[in-house]
């Protein structure tokens, strides 16, 4: 009869263990969903936005002639820019975005193109201008 | 595609970028000069040395090293501009802009 009585016992007390459990891992869980959900919202940075603003920092500079300043420009062979320019764009380009590129990163750019490639693939610490793609998956900082 | 950079050229770049994070340190209202100051010292030191002396750019980049070090330095709250630079800042302008997002 004792193990009965134990049985008996130890069932509503494992109903009470289960049931906060249940209670608290929904609202987390719902919590995470809209998390993300605002999130991709916030991230939603348009490549053609990326791109005006991008060109429009390019029109701050007196070496850059608007009227060749297109998407596809290189730096160098189109705009007449030679490397310590191109550094220049770059960290005005940074300064826009509020993000920092690393230095690796930073020296590859070459065109207008692939700056705004890198801004879209560019993940910061101020998540209000991430948006996704492979740098994400390489940046652990990255939310 | 341009050519890859070399690892002196890049650590030039490295150098520029540096100085260039220090400018943004300092407040807007002297951001001018040190602006000045950096571009101004970078191009006129790099057309000042063949790009094959190694040995003279490897000078230049120490001595540049240890001046930016010292500039970072939030004591350092000015930096002289000669005529000689501003005369030079006229002919070279570098950004004239400066796009401003209301935060």
């Amino acid at each position: 009869m004792s193990f009965l009585r134990l049985a008996a016992r130890s069932l509503p007390r494992s109903g009470a263990l289960l049931a906060p459990r249940t209670a608290t891992a929904i609202p987390q869980f719902r919590g995470r969903v809209f998390q993300s959900a605002f999130f991709s919202a916030e991230a939603g940075l348009s490549k053609g936005d990326i791109t005006a603003r991008v060109i429009d920092v390019l029109k701050g500079f007196e070496k850059v002639s608007p009227e060749k300043l297109t998407e596809t420009s290189r730096f160098s062979e189109d705009l007449g820019l030679d490397s310590l320019d191109a550094v220049e764009v770059v960290m005005a380009v940074e300064e826009e975005f509020a993000i920092e590129i690393p230095d690796e990163e930073a020296d590859e750019i070459k065109t207008v193109q692939q700056g705004t490639s890198l801004r879209c693939v560019t993940a910061t610490s101020n998540s209000s201008y991430c948006s996704a793609i492979e740098y994400i998956a390489k940046t652990p900082e990255a939310k | 595609m341009a050519p890859r950079h070399s690892g002196l050229q890049k650590d030039v770049l490295a150098l520029y970028r540096r100085a260039l994070r220090m400018v943004h340190s300092k407040p807007s209202a002297v951001r001018e000069n040190f602006d000045l100051f950096v571009r101004y010292t970078f191009r006129t030191r790099a057309s000042s040395v063949s790009p094959r002396d190694v040995a003279a750019i490897e000078h230049l980049l120490r001595h540049g090293r240890r001046q930016v070090e010292i500039y970072e330095d939030s004591k350092v709250r000015n930096c002289f501009v000669s005529r000689e630079m501003m005369e030079w800042g006229q002919q070279h302008g570098g950004r004239t802009s400066r796009i401003t997002h209301p935060a």
